[in-house]
Formats: structure tokens, sequence, C-alpha cells
């Protein structure tokens, strides 16, 4: 009896294998891998993921110019995958929920943010007025305003989706690249240099951007791609090192996870990361042609 | 008895005592060594060290006829008898030479290895050089003393007595790159007299006084007039400031008509268009600086006005994989690394402007992108290919990439991405796992 238990523990610790890392108080454990669309269409290069609050997932499949949307049925089990294919849309990169319903996504040539309706259906481009603009990533705060990352004049600028700047913020002194920016659920900003490996945060006026770590260089090679989770742990996707880093909402590191690899659970040049509401971290595996979910420790 | 004990006790307390004095009085007489025993008795059997004791310039300690500072008479573990390694020798009476701060440091300074600069004992050439002048230092610098001997228009200071030392430190420089004396304008302005007629004439009037003359002009001679780099933007080359910035004495005369990319669309529209164009444009193009980030606007030793070489270049952003690069180059096992690997032409495979592909790959398969040069490998390998699946990842088929790192994996032989060949092939081949 004695041996059958210690068999069944064994067992029961040795399912779902945490992906490997150095982590000590955080480990993720791979729970499901998307390689396909409804139609059993692989999927090619995504870039972007979103975790809206209806618990779907929705991916941009960008080598294959579309957005797809799948409804998560379990932990470990997704369902019903909607297509949405627009002439907009041709190179989606990121793709971000908003508060109600709309789906907003960066698209690559042009470049300009799209704003489509729950079902996927196009409403706007979000108009960028005035000087040229270079949007390399945004996000969507809970007030509905985007914070919208212009590499262009090296500011970022708050404004509604219809084009309205309220306030334009300058980059971080002696910082002439931010690779992405992000908004925690209490609406804190974040934004990270990924050349730098440095993460900021607004200030609670909103006027600027100091920095929150050190150079993350030490454990990480590139860490250009940003999202929190509920409680405002920092989850980085180390593209160069196909790494996930997590710190801290104070920029502490926590840890350090997965690594490069093909098989399941390990990634490739990982891009957008999202936290669902059940707070699984979904991954945009781009050189594994997959999105990747992980139960994530604590 | 207790009367002895006492006696002996006090003799032997005395002896103690006597003990460092005679340590002492043994040192004053030098180990009873004969008279010429540091050095001049070492010259009665090394004999061809005479012809080098007439050189014009001695060591001093060579000079006193001192060769026990730096060699031992008996044994040494280090070669030539020295007293330490050659490479830290110098620096236990030298340490100056490396102040404890700098900027830039000369690499043989700072590995120990003084004796390609100098000899040791003596030279016909001050500094006990082993070369005279400028010609120790084109030893290792070749190019730049082709340069400076080939070039059509000769900076002035090359030539002059003290030629590489007129602008550099030989040892480092606690403040500035390039073992430079000072940064320039700084340095320039030393001779150069920027109010003189002649001078605003050739800068058209601009004022410069505050701008790094070598980002236009050549420190070493070049075959452009006014030892400009060999490479020049076009409008710098005709004089044509104006096609880029406000009009010479106006209140704000080198700022720039436009910002970033539009200006350089003004002559290079069509290209830029092509660019951006594309499904992917390499970020930097976009930024503020635009196509400053990568191309200096006047002149550049490099090609197409790049501001280095692709490895200063690209290495600006992407420090983590020029270090990659360069582990693997230091790597054991590097017989196998690729060659624009080795040579850090990361422009060889991927597009620097834009492209279409991930990665801003040159092409769409590594296939097809690695068989521009490991031809054999297109027809003669693993089976790779569109119609071979990888085991690993149903949604991927094998390509170079599958086994191999473009960039280069450190320690890893033939550029793999497992420490092994094992390791790889097990990756795949699991039931062949031992």
């Amino acid at each position: 009896m004695t041996r059958l238990m210690i068999i069944f523990i064994a067992l029961a610790l040795g399912i779902g294998a945490p992906a490997s890392g150095y982590a000590q108080d955080i480990k993720l454990w791979h729970r499901i891998s998307v390689y396909q669309d409804g139609k059993d269409g692989p999927l090619l290069h995504p870039e972007g993921v979103a975790c809206p609050a209806d618990s779907s997932l929705i991916v941009a499949d960008s080598g294959n110019g579309r957005l797809l949307r799948y409804r998560i049925e379990t932990e470990t089990a997704l369902a019903e995958v909607t297509e949405v294919k627009l002439p907009q849309l041709n190179s989606p990169t990121k793709v971000q929920a908003g508060g109600n319903g709309e789906i907003y996504v960066l698209n690559r040539t042009p470049l300009q943010i799209v704003r489509l309706a729950d079902d996927g259906r196009f409403i706007s481009v979000v108009k960028l007025a005035g000087q040229p603009v270079a949007v390399k990533s945004f996000a969507v705060h809970p007030s509905g305003d985007l914070f919208v990352l212009d590499l262009a004049a090296k500011r970022v600028l708050v404004m509604t989706p219809g084009g309205n700047v309220r306030v334009r913020i300058g980059f971080p002194a002696g910082t002439d690249f931010l690779s992405d920016i992000a908004v925690d659920p209490k609406g804190k900003v974040l934004a990270v240099d990924g050349v730098a490996g440095i993460v900021y945060a607004l200030d609670a006026a909103g006027r600027s951007f100091t920095p929150i770590t050190d150079s993350l260089k030490p454990y990480a090679r590139y860490p250009s791609i940003l999202t929190t989770d509920a409680g405002g742990r920092i989850f980085l996707s180390d593209r160069n090192g196909s790494r996930i880093v997590v710190l801290s909402s104070s920029g502490a590191f926590l840890g350090r996870l997965s690594g490069r690899g093909w098989k399941d659970g390990l990634l490739q040049y990982p891009s957008q990361v999202c936290i669902s509401p059940r707070g699984q971290l979904t991954v945009a595996d781009t050189l594994n042609n997959r999105v990747q979910v992980f139960d994530v420790s604590n | 008895m207790f009367q002895h004990r006492i006696i002996i006790f006090a003799i032997l307390l005395l002896a103690l005592c006597a003990l460092p004095a005679a340590a002492a009085s043994t040192t004053k007489q030098d180990f009873k060594l004969r008279a010429g025993a540091r050095g001049e008795a070492c010259l009665t059997c090394h004999t061809d060290f005479a012809e080098k004791m007439e050189q014009t310039h001695l060591h001093p300690l060579v000079k006193a006829k001192d060769c026990t500072s730096c060699h031992q008479s008996h044994a040494s573990s280090h070669e030539g008898l020295l007293t330490a390694a050659p490479t830290r020798l110098c620096l236990e009476c030298h340490a100056e030479i490396l102040p404890k701060e700098f900027n830039s440091a000369h690499s043989i300074v700072v590995t120990g290895n003084c004796q390609q600069c100098h000899d040791s004992h003596g030279s016909a050439y001050p500094s006990i050089l082993t070369q005279e002048g400028d010609r120790v230092c084109f030893e290792c610098h070749a190019d730049i003393g082709q340069k400076t001997q080939n070039a059509r228009f000769k900076h002035e200071p090359v030539d002059m007595e003290k030629g590489c030392l007129n602008c550099h430190r030989p040892h480092a420089s606690e403040k500035q790159n390039h073992l430079l004396k000072a940064a320039p304008p700084t340095l320039c302005l030393d001779c150069h007299r920027t109010n003189e007629a002649r001078f605003k004439r050739k800068h058209n009037n601009y004022r410069v006084d505050d701008f790094a003359c070598s980002d236009c002009h050549s420190p070493h001679g070049s075959d452009r007039r006014g030892i400009i780099y060999e490479t020049a933007h076009a409008p710098l080359a005709e004089g044509n400031c104006a096609a880029c910035h406000n009009p010479p004495g106006s209140a704000r005369q080198t700022t720039l008509k436009k910002q970033g990319m539009q200006l350089c669309r003004q002559c290079h529209e069509r290209w830029i268009d092509r660019q951006t164009g594309n499904n992917r444009v390499h970020w930097p193009m976009l930024t503020e600086n635009g196509c400053n980030t990568c191309h200096t606007p006047h002149a550049s030793r490099e090609e197409k006005l790049v501001r280095g070489t692709p490895v200063q270049v690209c290495g600006k952003c992407h420090a983590d994989t020029v270090a990659l690069q360069e582990r693997s180059k230091k790597g054991r096992k590097d017989e196998k690394l690729c060659e624009p690997v080795r040579q850090g032409q990361c422009n060889r495979c991927h597009a620097p402007h834009g492209g279409r592909q991930v990665l801003l790959f040159e092409t769409s398969s590594s296939i097809e992108l690695c068989g521009r040069c490991h031809e054999w490998q297109t027809h003669s390998t693993h089976p790779i290919g569109e119609t071979v699946i990888d085991t690993r990842n149903k949604n991927l088929t094998l390509d170079c990439l599958s086994c191999h790192r473009g960039c280069g994996t450190a320690d890893n032989p033939m550029m793999l991405s497992f420490a092994t060949t094992y390791d790889l092939c097990v990756s795949c081949h699991v039931d062949r796992r031992r």
C-alpha cells in the first residue's frame, strides 16, 4: 500500500514537468501548444498574442497575415477557432484586447494600429496625425486610452482610440530606443529598452519614465517585449535568449524560464506574451511556428 | 645542576638575539659574492652581449651592469632565467605605464608584451625601441602604415618628428579613445586655427569648432583633397553643405533642414520607399536619427558611409549576438566557424535595411541562404527541405538552422545548437538515445 502511494505521488509530481530554468521560486509548466487553425492549417511565425477577459486567446498569425481567435475550453485544451483576415491586417505583429471587447492590432505594412470589434469586424485605423510617427508598439490602458510608442520622435503618445493625443511623454533621458510598452491591470505603465535591457515605469504624475531595473543583460540577451500578471509581476520575452524573464512589480529579478529548443515547452525567438485571466502565460513562439500556454507557479 | 641549566638557557638566548645581526651582516656581505657578480661577471661568459652593451640607448639596469635585477643567477621558473614572468617583469618597476583608470590602453601593454616594441636590453633607438619611430607602430598597424605612406594627401604630423606620438600616447590614454592625447577637435585645434580665413573658406563658412574633425577627415591621410575620407557623401564632396544644413551665418546654421529619414528622402526617395515598403523594416531606419543611426552623413572610411564595420555598427544594438560571435571565434572548436561569422559580416546573411523574411534574412529559406557559400550542402547532406518534417516540431521542416546556429554557438563544434553531435542527433532520433 505504501509503495503504491509513493508511486502515485511520484507520478503526480512528474506530470506537467516544469520548463527548465534557473528560477528558484517560479516555474512554468507547459500546458498547450497551438500549431494549427481550425482547418489544420499551420501557424507561420506568429508574433502576437492577446488574452482577453472572456478567456479566449487571440493570435497574430503574422506569417499568414491573419488573426485567429481560439476559445479556451479547459486549462489544457482549446476549441473553436475564428479566423480574421482583413486587407488592413496583412502583417499583424502585436494584439491587445481593449476593455470593451475591442481588439487593437499593430500591423507592420503599412505600419498602423487597426481597431476591430469583438467579432473581428474592422472599425478603423487609429489616426496618428501630425509629424511622421513610427509605431514600435502600443498598449491599452484600463481607461481606454492608447499608449503608443513612437520611435520617430522618441516619445510615448497617450491618445484616445479616435486619435486625439492627450499627452506626449519623452523617452527616458539617454534612451534612443524603447522596444515595448505595457500597462498592468492597475494602470501602471511600463516600458522596456531591449538594447540596454532596462525596464522603466511611468511616474505617478504620468510625465516621465524612470528605470526600475538595472540592465537585465546578466539574465537576458535581448529582453524586448513585456507584459504583467494580475499581481503586477513582469514577464519579459527574451527574444535572442529564447527565454522568459520574470521580475517582481518593483523590478527585482525572480527567474529566467524555459530555453531555446524545438520541443514543447521550449522556445525559439519568442515575441509577444500575455497572461490570461486564469493566470496562464501565453507565448508567441515565433520561430517555432506555434503558440504555447504555460501554467505559472505562485 | 640548576645553575648549569640557567647558563645553558642564557647562552641559547644570546645566540637567538645574535641571529638577526648575523643575517644582516651576511646581507651586507652580499653572500660573499665576487666583485661584479651582479652583472659584470656575467659578461665574461656572455661575450656576445658586449655588442649589445655598445648600443646607443641602454636600459639603465643594463648600463649599470645589474643583470640580477631581472635575471636569476642559478635557476628560474621563467624563460631566460627571468625573476618573474616576462609579461609581469617590466611592470614591477614601470607600473605607472598603465594608469589605474584609463579609457583606452594599448593591448600589448595590457598583456605585458613590452618586448614587442622595446628591446629589454638596449637598442639604437630612443626609449630602447626595437625599430625607429613609427616603424615600430607599423609593424602591427601595417594598414595605417601603408595608408600614411601611400595617401595622396598626407596629414603633416604623421611625417613630423615623433610621428604617431604627435597625436597618440604609446601606452594608455586616461580619458580618450584610440590612445589619443586629447579628443578631437581639441587635439586638432592645437595646430589648426578656426578663425583663419583659409580654414573658414575650406568649411564653406560654417562654424565647425565644436565638431569632431575625424567625422570627415582621415587623420592618417587620404586620396581625397582635404584628407576627407575616401567615401564621402556627394553633397560634402561637392561642397554643397546647404543641401542638408541651413545656410551658413544663419542662427541655426548647422541644424538640419529636416529630421531623420525625411532629410535623406530629399535625394534617396525611391530607394527609401523601396526599403520602407518591405514587409519588415529595420527599426533604426524609422527612429529620430533615421539613416544616421548606421551611416555617417559626411564621410567614412567604410564603404557606403557606414559608421564602422558591421560588427561595430550592428553591435551597438545587437551586442549580445556580437558577443556570441566573439565567443565562437575564441572557442576551442572554431575551425568550422562560418566565414561571415568569423569576419563579422552580418550583412552577408541579413538585409540591413529591411526585407520580407523573418530576422531580416536575405532569403526565405536557410538552405538557399547557406547554399550561397555551402553549395555542396544543398545536394549532399542529411535529408532537408520542405518535405522533411522536423520530428521535434510538426510545424517546422528541416533546414540548416534545425542543427546549426547562424551566428555561432560559442564552444559547440561546427556551429551546432548542441554541445555534441550525439546530443544533436538524438534530439530527433530519440530511439537511438543511449
